[in-house]
């Protein structure tokens, strides 16, 4: 227990770094899933060639892959932009697994997109059709409210993915908190009560995200106001 | 108002509709019949434009539906369809699935919108229901409210897809009702229809079709009393009327 | 200009070779002990007994919201500790088999659910007892529904599989990442990973395909 009481500023620290490097990535990942998604849903063929290439090739390699490659092609470049001066953000290991996490998600989150909007069943579309709404007042108003509801549940695991993934960071030495642990039992040789608490803390997050997507799955429209 | 020109579907090499050739009046109440699959519902949802004929011309007061250069959504305001499964929004209210069209496609305002919709409730019979969601309703209301929603864009022509089929017995009734009022009003109707005495006592005309082709049509004295056709009396035979 | 310089992996085919070895063992022994521990863990939750549902929707929710790597990290630092030691690549192949059964049971459950339960009363009302119910009547129907989904947890094992590289493991990933960092040659070797991870999750999905298409499935021409 004193390891963990004397450690507890940089298991803050860490945790503090996980839970922003998740949200961040996370929100960049759903605005870029959602468009690739699109892109991939779209009748216009150069765009879904490309659209499809990147999830593809993406979805097929292993994030560490991913997180590495980004961390050391992008490293030189985001070192000469240097626009944060923050101590967070401004580090290179955070901006590369930023960016590395945002791209890697936003390909899963197309996947979970595109097969939300082909689960708008076409009788609904005909419909809106039928009423003289055009291709955007379609998305907007009818295949997206519907799509995103049923495209909840998976979201949310996604979402509980990334925060997981983000221990992969420490591979390029970004002091997350899975790499604060480490730091602190190599210190301490207290592995067992640190390991213990860091992987309850995971636990308490990821396990509270699943049981609110649940809530969420019990009432199918309640998330979506429409307002027109 | 329709004119409908050698025209022929195929899905596939399934052919649907052979050649079909119709005209449709103003003010003209049409019922479709035929067993299932036998393309009436290709038929009208060709005439909406939903399915691209695979060959022949569908004009809409002498506009070609079928040209490329035609729009398609404004064509489309001056029809309305109803489908059998009705077909609403499941995540919108009765008076936003009701308001949705006229605000966003006829640009009306919302206020305006919302009094048109109240109006059509009142005449169907479900203006305590307006603030409802689809899966509140039962089926005969929601058809009646898919019924409004289509009102709701002033059409001159409205084509019912099997409305009733999905209804009980009670429900096919109100939604019935819905139907001859919109007739006494004096609205162009298409009806695809498996309800033989609503055929017989609203439509001008009766419409038999078979394996995709039109096999006789008359008005429903003659129809019924008087079948020309080898295929009509058998079909009057099977439905038992 | 960067140029393109293929030479250095061909310097490096040993290690190269050796590494996808590793990868391989380990993805295929994880796969096998996954799958088994995952269609115990279906058998077991499918029982009337409360018990034994709580203990496996424990372990299932366990290990499906702690990340893979600190799992992994428990196993190989925390287990000595009560008298469990195993070498790193064993570590990993535990790990990765813990950690994928609980995904693959829950795409199992759903596969049983998805069969009516009037197939189980059906059995049981014909005197079979709960394990013949399973292995012979929901099982067989669960498995041939969720091939799709089971060809995917697969896949995400190769992924994961990478992760044996932050115990020491040289695998086929460690060995991408130490050449291209250490020869400065970036884009070669990780060209050649994400060719060699894609072969490898394509011939998963080819599989899956093969298997999918040659096992039919029951009662459900109809519904197309």
């Amino acid at each position: 227990m004193n390891d963990i009481i004397a450690n507890s500023d940089l298991l803050f620290k860490g945790l503090r770094i996980t839970l922003m490097l998740g949200i961040l990535s996370g929100v960049t990942s759903l605005v870029l899933g959602t468009l690739l998604g699109l892109a991939r849903y779209s009748n216009i063929t150069p765009l879904k060639i490309c659209a499809a290439t990147f999830i593809e090739i993406t979805r097929s390699i292993p994030l560490v892959l991913y997180i590495v490659f980004i961390y050391l092609t992008c490293s030189p470049i985001l070192g000469q932009i240097n626009i944060f001066h923050d101590e967070i953000f401004g580090s290179l290991e955070f901006q590369s697994a930023f960016i590395a996490l945002s791209l890697f998600t936003s390909a899963y989150i197309a996947e979970i997109v595109r097969s939300g909007l082909k689960s708008v069943e076409t009788t609904q579309i005909q419909a809106a059709k039928a009423l003289g709404l055009n291709i955007f007042q379609r998305l907007k108003y009818v295949i997206l409210p519907c799509a995103i509801s049923r495209m909840m549940p998976a979201l949310v695991s996604q979402f509980i993915s990334l925060i997981k993934d983000t221990s992969l960071a420490s591979i390029i030495g970004l002091i997350e908190f899975t790499r604060s642990g480490e730091i602190i039992y190599e210190r301490t040789y207290n592995e067992t009560q640190i390991l213990a608490l860091v992987a309850l803390v995971y636990f308490v997050i990821c396990y509270g995200m699943s049981q609110f997507s649940k809530k969420l799955e019990q009432r199918p429209f309640g998330i979506i106001k429409l307002g027109f | 108002m329709i004119k409908i020109i050698n025209l022929s579907k195929y899905f596939g090499k399934t052919r649907i509709l052979n050649n079909i050739n119709l005209e449709v009046e103003q003010g003209e109440i049409i019922t479709l019949i035929g067993t299932s699959g036998c393309g009436k519902s290709t038929l009208l949802k060709c005439i909406d434009g939903l399915e691209k004929p695979s060959s022949g011309k569908i004009y809409i007061d002498n506009i070609d539906i079928t040209s490329k250069n035609t729009n398609l959504n404004q064509i489309r305001t001056r029809l309305g369809i109803v489908f059998q499964q009705f077909n609403l929004f499941p995540h919108m209210t009765v008076k936003q699935n009701i308001t949705l069209a006229p605000i966003k496609v006829k640009e009306m305002s919302k206020n305006e919108a919302e009094f048109v919709a109240m109006e059509l409730l009142e005449k169907v019979g479900l203006l305590d229901k307006i603030n409802k969601y689809p899966d509140e309703l039962s089926g005969g209301q929601a058809q009646r409210v898919a019924i409004a929603r289509s009102l709701a864009m002033k059409p001159d022509i409205m084509l019912f897809d099997e409305p009733t089929s999905a209804l009980d017995p009670q429900m096919t009734m109100e939604v019935l009702d819905t139907l001859k009022n919109l007739a006494q009003d004096g609205m162009t109707m298409i009806v695809v229809t498996h309800e033989m005495k609503f055929a017989k006592e609203v439509a001008n005309r009766i419409i038999l079709m078979s394996h995709g082709e039109i096999i006789e049509q008359n008005n429903p004295t003659e129809f019924f009393d008087n079948p020309q056709k080898q295929i009509t009396k058998d079909f009057l035979e099977s439905v038992n009327l | 200009m960067y140029a393109l310089d293929f030479s250095v992996l061909l310097d490096a085919k040993n290690l190269i070779w050796q590494g996808l070895l590793i990868t391989l063992q380990v993805s295929l022994l994880s796969s096998i002990f996954a799958f088994l521990l995952a269609v115990l863990i279906t058998y077991l939750r499918d029982l009337p007994n409360k018990w034994i549902v709580w203990i496996t929707n424990a372990y299932i929710e366990l290990a499906r919201n702690i990340p893979l790597l600190i799992q992994l990290y428990i196993i190989y630092k925390v287990y000595p500790h009560f008298g469990l030691s195993f070498s790193p690549i064993n570590c990993g192949i535990l790990a990765l088999s813990i950690y994928t059964a609980a995904y693959i049971s829950e795409v199992l459950r759903s596969g049983m659910n998805s069969i009516a339960s009037q197939q189980k009363q059906a059995a049981l009302a014909l005197g079979l007892n709960s394990l013949q119910t399973f292995w012979l009547i929901t099982f067989p129907q669960a498995i041939r529904i969720v091939i799709p989904t089971l060809g995917s947890q697969f896949i995400n094992l190769i992924k994961n599989s990478s992760l044996v590289s932050f115990i020491a493991v040289v695998d086929i990933f460690y060995v991408i990442y130490k050449g291209a960092a250490d020869d400065f040659r970036i884009y070669e070797y990780f060209l050649l990973g994400t060719l060699i991870y894609m072969g490898l999750t394509g011939v998963v999905a080819i599989i899956t395909n093969i298997i999918e298409k040659s096992l039919k499935v029951y009662g459900r021409e109809a519904k197309v």
